[in-house]
């Protein structure tokens, strides 16, 4: 008797413990996520196989044709690099850098998430599963580079495939700056 | 009141030293108030530029030059591309459309701009499709038509069907012969709050005949095949993918071309006007306080040459805080008076430099009303002004109390 | 200023008891002054000096009023009595000479029927006949609105005209 009163009691507690953890996980809804999270898996090793293939052309002199046309083929293929389905239609927390799309100084009804600085300025642009297109809440205003949290449901973009664009659109619930 | 009379007439008596704080405050009140109309009216001249436009194709250069230029019309001229490339940039597969932008040309001082029809349907204003007030958008490029934008039908009061002379160059000169010029208003732009509102508009082939007008009597442009473009407005089939497209400009075969986007270029440059504003506000707040502490120490030289006029008051039995008022009082008649003058000299530097600033500066400004800013601001000075006019103010409350004031003797 | 020696008593009360506030509207309800010159604030008009008493103290402007009717004939009284042109009202102060200048400090000294004038050597800066002439003003306002006059000067002969007299270095109860 005591034995099997010992062993609900116990695993009440069990259930206890557990159900406070589920309410912590509801809590926050939106799961955090990485850049990495949003490369398919394949598809990134195939991708670090190509670079470290492109740095045995480093030993090369700058404007080799070889080398020209190793670097140009993977920014084409950049273009159209594949989303990773893992993370579509789920709520997502990330990181990112500001690019903007619209030209409007009060207010921003668009904009690019990219995963570093200067993506758009000094370096070479991110592959298209690296680009999130943002349609903000209203009335918010964001600036070129400016580093912030988006909180939101991820999609997929369209027609990224033939025409090359970003591979993912995300509808933000709530934008705050990364601190 | 008659203590305000007091202060009045008192002041007046010593005009020679106030006057020239009068003045002094006339001036840091210009400089203020001007400093908010330019941060006002800069922000509404470059706030909202063009919408639509996902990327402005230019030649290889600086991309602030770019955008100031092509969207603004302000700057120095970037080089030219060929219009030819128009077909390349069709070529690439995000994009929708493609606009060619030739810029060079004024008239009246404002800016002339060769486009095709296009430009009517697919250019944006603050997210709104472009509307007309009369007549209709540019529909033949044969056609010597012009379209207005609201501002310069406003400033040049032409109307639809108006003959127009449209001369290669700056149009300031003397008054040309109109009667030869084939341009005829055929529609006129509301208003929308960008530059397009203070622009002319007319085809690309016209644009390229400007100098064959001049040789007198062609009824209608023909296509050039050598034409140049200052820029290209480029709209995206999916925005998402304007790196790609950026890419694959740069990637033409010497084409010498650069994409900017807009909204960056932008960014970019309201960043540098806010420092510049930020850096124009203080210093026009330290011409305040140097005026301000100028107004106190001509305040505090002049109580000791006042002893014998307060004395007075003193044996009437005029009480210390009656006299701690009649210097406040001055103080505020000096910054009321100061101040009424400040903005009057402000409108007046406005209705001076206006043309400049537009045709130079893009910035579009007018005379007017202070702002509730611009009235708070300086309620602000003034309690400031009041706030260091105590100085003087409890000196001669002090003077009183300690009868220092003695009634006048020999 | 506080007296060195001695006690300084008005209508009653010791000067040194009032508060410093008191001793203020003492002077302006119940005292004029004529000082020897620069009485007048100068940038003022005669009239605004001779009614300056009356604006910062309402019991003298009642008493005015009281008397004449009205603030204006106050004023034109007054000017009648001093001898002084009517026109003259609206110049200011500075413009006058220093006769007329002391005739305007007495109009202010008297008007609205202060008990006391106090007037320190206010012909000296003047020549003999108008220093008579001012001399017998004085005491026929001071009559005629049964005001003390005390006056301090260093010409013995003026003391014939007055009740009290007193030499200073002599220690007088009154």
């Amino acid at each position: 008797m005591r034995r099997s009163f010992l062993r609900i009691s116990s695993a009440g507690l069990l259930g206890l413990v557990l159900g406070t953890h589920a309410l912590k996980g509801e809590a926050s809804t939106y799961k955090e996520i990485e850049w990495d999270d949003l490369m398919p898996e394949g598809w990134r090793k195939k991708m670090i196989l190509e670079v470290t293939r492109m740095r045995r052309y480093g030993s090369l002199m700058d404007g080799d044709p070889k080398a020209d046309e190793a670097y140009a083929r993977l920014k084409k293929a950049w273009d159209t690099a594949p989303p990773s389905k893992v993370y579509i239609g789920k709520a997502i927390r990330i990181p990112g850098y500001v690019v903007p799309l619209d030209a409007e100084r009060m207010q921003s009804s668009e904009f690019l998430l990219v995963p570093y600085f200067g993506a758009c300025i000094h370096s070479p642009p991110p592959p298209a599963n690296q680009i999130i297109l943002v349609k903000p809440p209203k009335g918010s205003k964001v600036r070129t580079m400016d580093a912030i949290w988006v909180e939101g449901v991820l999609s997929e973009g369209r027609s990224y495939s033939e025409i090359g664009s970003s591979a993912y659109v995300l509808n933000a619930d709530k934008i705050t700056p990364y601190r | 009141m008659v203590w305000l009379r007091i202060a009045f007439f008192s002041a007046l008596a010593r005009k020679g030293g106030l006057l020239i704080m009068v003045l002094s405050t006339a001036i840091s009140v210009a400089i203020l108030l001007g400093v908010f109309k330019i941060r006002d009216d800069t922000k509404t001249s470059f706030s909202n530029a063009i919408s639509g436009v996902d990327l402005v194709v230019g030649a290889k250069g600086s991309p602030t030059e770019l955008i100031l230029y092509s969207v603004f019309h302000i700057g120095r001229a970037t080089n030219t591309i060929a219009a030819s490339y128009e077909k390349s940039l069709m070529a690439i597969k995000p994009v929708a459309w493609v606009v060619p932008v030739q810029l060079g040309d004024s008239f009246r001082g404002y800016p002339v701009v060769g486009t095709s029809i296009e430009f009517f349907t697919r250019i944006k204003a603050q997210g709104r499709h472009l509307e007309l007030s009369e007549g209709k958008a540019l529909t033949d490029p044969t056609l010597f038509e012009v379209v207005l934008g609201a501002n310069v039908a406003k400033n040049t009061q032409l109307k639809r069907g108006e003959q127009i002379a449209i001369t290669h160059g700056s149009g300031t000169g003397p008054k040309q012969d109109h009667s030869n010029s084939p341009f005829r208003v055929a529609g006129i732009l509301k208003p929308n709050g960008t530059p397009i509102d203070n622009a002319v508009f007319i085809s690309t082939n016209a644009f390229d005949a400007l100098h064959d007008i001049e040789e007198g009597g062609i009824q209608f442009a023909k296509l050039n095949p050598d034409s140049q473009v200052s820029a290209f407005y480029v709209g995206l089939k999916d925005r998402g993918g304007v790196f790609s497209v950026r890419r694959q400009i740069d990637a033409l075969p010497n084409a010498g071309l650069m994409g900017v986007m807009p909204g960056v270029a932008l960014d970019d440059l309201w960043s540098t006007m806010e420092v510049a504003e930020n850096a124009l506000l203080i210093i026009s707040l330290g011409v305040l306080i140097t005026t301000i502490l100028g107004i106190t120490a001509t305040l505090l030289v002049s109580l000791e040459n006042r002893r014998r006029e307060l004395a007075i008051f003193r044996a009437i039995g005029a009480k210390p805080y009656q006299l701690l008022r009649l210097v406040l009082f001055e103080a505020l008649l000096i910054s009321l008076i100061g101040i009424a003058l400040g903005w009057l000299l402000l409108q007046i530097a406005i209705l001076l430099s206006a043309d400049y600033f537009r045709t130079s500066w893009g910035v579009v400004t007018s005379i007017g009303l202070p702002t509730t800013h611009d009235l708070m601001s300086l309620l602000a000075l003034v309690i400031v002004v009041l706030l260091c006019a105590c100085i003087p103010a409890i000196k001669a409350y002090r003077m009183a109390l300690n009868e220092e004031l003695n009634p006048p003797s020999t | 200023m506080p007296p060195k020696r001695g006690e300084i008593w008005i209508h009653g009360e010791r000067l040194q008891d009032l508060s410093r506030s008191a001793v203020d509207r003492l002077r302006g309800e119940e005292m004029g002054f004529i000082f020897q010159q620069f009485n007048l604030i100068p940038y003022l008009s005669v009239a605004d000096n001779i009614l300056l008493p009356t604006h910062l103290y309402p019991e003298r402007r009642q008493a005015a009023i009281a008397e004449f009717g009205s603030l204006d004939l106050a004023l034109t009284h007054l000017l009648q009595r001093l001898g002084l042109a009517a026109e003259l009202l609206t110049q200011a102060a500075h413009q006058l000479s220093i006769g007329q200048q002391q005739r305007v400090a007495a109009a202010r000294a008297f008007i609205g029927r202060p008990s006391i004038v106090i007037a320190d050597e206010p012909t000296s800066a003047l020549d003999w006949k108008n220093q008579t002439q001012l001399m017998d003003l004085f005491l026929s306002l001071a009559h005629e609105q049964r005001t003390a006059l005390v006056m301090v000067s260093h010409d013995e002969r003026l003391s014939e005209h007055f009740d009290e007299r007193m030499t200073l270095a002599q220690k007088v109860a009154v």
